[in-house]
């Protein structure tokens, strides 16, 4: 019973949020700058962590991305219909789209490569769209299942060096003695380790959302 | 995966092994990578593909003095197109005005587009940032001790700005 | 065909005065640019960044030596910057000239901790050649400027002359008006856009 009411006041809340995002969308929509404004705010950070930083692989050409993203906002945002979901739906597929037009450019090895982040790109256009919440949770959870998905491909203590190094951020010296052997030879252990990696992710099927 | 399980080999590096002696070229490599890994400043595609690794598992978050120009730089956009939008609609009536000949209503075409922006093919042109006051990055009046988060501000604004240009001239829309 | 002569030259003169006018009106569109045009001057380059990445270096390096009371290293660390050579000689950069603005009002602001006035207002002085549009950044200078005129009416006041100290008085206030009027005229053309197309 408790619990009922708990998500009642939740649903209400949620019913309250949207309302007043659909006239901050309306108003940004009819030229309002701190409207604008205040929907960038709201949103940047999570389409930068959740679905830029990951898909670009560095911080740089994620801000890079940010900022295209807001230029189209302001350029397309009166095409935008209202949905049930809110904003963020929408803002989420022009991020993707700037993320893949930027992979394309940049021809690097990412966690992504073009192919697969435009296979999710078309996903999207027939998706039912959800909220900020679960969006954001399903990227967290594709990011990192690519990232397992990748270090499950390769040789286990070249996957055990990247985990300790670079994902648990662990000082050289202490990973070379975890791995039982001299620093210098830890370098060259996750030199071959970067090598692996780079196959793992040629070969990495398509990791759909959760 | 258990350690106890290597996959069966398929390249050179697992045919040797994880733990085979390096050659001198690995060497090599292998210090150019730890010191990449050390100062970021150092170009090296192995380091960069380790720290998305890193960033794909836990993402940082974006700081604010970078969401501030950015979300500043895009109001000001937004400030550029409705001035746009008001400059059409002005040339409407000019032409609409001096509509007495073809000639007199296609000179008064030209003339206003080359005059107001510049372009003559229509907009192909990369749309590249110019130079420009940093006004638009700030909200409020200056306080006294903020001179370096200003600094900060006006260098990340124009830093984003450098690799827009970049993409548009590669053509990445 | 007499008449058809005299009607073409008509309409010829005719089309001639008002391409001259709408000439007119596109060079008028571009003839005062104003701090906020994005449009204007040359393209964005490394050369600028360069010279915006060294001015933050130098605020940066400045923090540090003002934190450990070193007042004249972080003087030095911003003098650096005035100093630099500028990207585009010969051209205007706004990002240049509002950062050498606030570098010199900051070196205002340093020298008044060390009680020198003079060398404050001499700061300020050249801040404004670099703000001449109405801007956060010109507000600021002349901000610096009261605070500094306030000193001076102090260390008057300190060494008993007087009517030194009124006139630097009143020159204070006059100052910290001037800097408040730029504020609200920078806010009131922030405002005025975002209500434009309601």
């Amino acid at each position: 019973m408790v619990a009922a009411v708990g998500e009642r006041d939740a649903d209400e809340n949620r019913a309250r949020e949207l309302a007043a995002e659909r006239e901050q969308v309306a108003r940004a929509q009819a030229g309002d700058r701190q409207a604008m404004g205040e929907l960038l705010r709201r949103h940047g950070p999570n389409l930068y962590a959740h679905v830029l930083l990951p898909r670009l692989g560095s911080e740089a050409a994620a801000q890079d991305a940010l900022g295209e993203v807001y230029a189209k906002v302001v350029e397309r945002l009166d095409k935008f219909t209202w949905q049930g979901v809110g904003i963020y739906p929408w803002l989420r597929t022009v991020a993707l789209r700037v993320a893949l037009d930027q992979l394309r450019a940049r021809k690097r090895t990412v966690l992504w490569e073009a192919d697969a982040l435009e296979r999710e790109v078309d996903k999207e256009s027939t998706a039912t769209p959800v909220d900020q919440q679960l969006s954001d949770r399903r990227d967290r959870e594709t990011a990192r299942a690519r990232v397992e998905a990748a270090l499950g491909r390769m040789h286990p203590r070249y996957a055990r060096a990247l985990r300790l190094r670079v994902l648990e951020e662990r000082p050289r010296d202490e990973v070379a003695a975890a791995l039982e052997v001299t620093p210098a030879t830890f370098d060259v252990l996750l030199h071959r380790a970067v090598a692996a990696l780079r196959k793992a992710l040629t070969d990495v099927e398509d990791v759909g959302d959760g | 995966m258990a350690e106890n399980e290597p996959r069966k080999p398929k390249h050179l590096e697992e045919v040797q092994g994880p733990d085979a002696p390096a050659t001198e070229d690995e060497l090599a490599r292998a210090e150019a990578l730890r010191v990449a890994l050390d100062d970021a400043s150092r170009p090296s595609e192995d380091a960069e593909l380790l720290r998305a690794l890193a960033l794909a598992e836990s993402p940082r978050p974006l700081a604010e003095a970078a969401q501030d120009a950015l979300v500043a730089r895009a109001l000001t956009r937004m400030d550029a197109r409705k001035a746009r939008v008001k400059s059409h609609q002005r040339g409407v009536v000019v032409r609409v005005t001096f509509g007495a000949a073809a000639l007199i209503a296609a000179a008064a075409a030209v003339v206003l587009v080359v005059g107001r922006s510049g372009n003559l093919d229509g907009g192909t042109q990369p749309e590249l940032a110019h130079v420009r006051s940093t006004q638009a990055l700030f909200d409020q009046p200056f306080e006294r001790g903020q001179a370096t988060a200003r600094a900060d501000r006006i260098a990340v604004a124009r830093t984003a700005d450098l690799r827009q240009n970049r993409f548009a001239r590669w053509g990445v829309k | 065909m007499t008449r058809f002569v005299k009607q073409f030259r008509m309409h010829l003169v005719l089309a001639l005065v008002v391409l001259g006018l709408l000439v007119g009106l596109a060079c008028e569109s571009r003839s005062t640019p104003s701090p906020h045009d994005a449009a204007e001057g040359p393209v964005l380059d490394t050369e600028i960044l360069a010279f915006l990445s060294l001015a933050r270096a130098g605020h940066h390096q400045a923090d540090i030596l003002e934190g450990t009371g070193n007042v004249d290293g972080a003087l030095g660390s911003l003098e650096r910057i005035v100093n630099a050579p500028r990207p585009h000689p010969g051209q205007t950069i706004p990002e240049v000239e509002e950062t050498l603005a606030d570098a010199y009002a900051r070196m205002a602001d340093l020298r008044l901790t060390k009680g020198d006035v003079a060398g404050a207002k001499k700061d300020v002085d050249d801040g404004l050649t670099h703000a001449a549009e109405p801007t956060y950044f010109r507000g600021h200078l002349f901000t610096m400027y009261g605070i500094v005129e306030q000193q001076r009416a102090a260390n008057a006041v300190d060494a008993g002359r007087d009517a030194e100290a009124a006139e630097a008085r009143t020159h204070a206030v006059a100052l910290l008006r001037e800097a408040m009027d730029i504020q609200e005229r920078v806010i009131g053309k922030v405002l005025g856009d975002a209500g434009a197309d309601r």
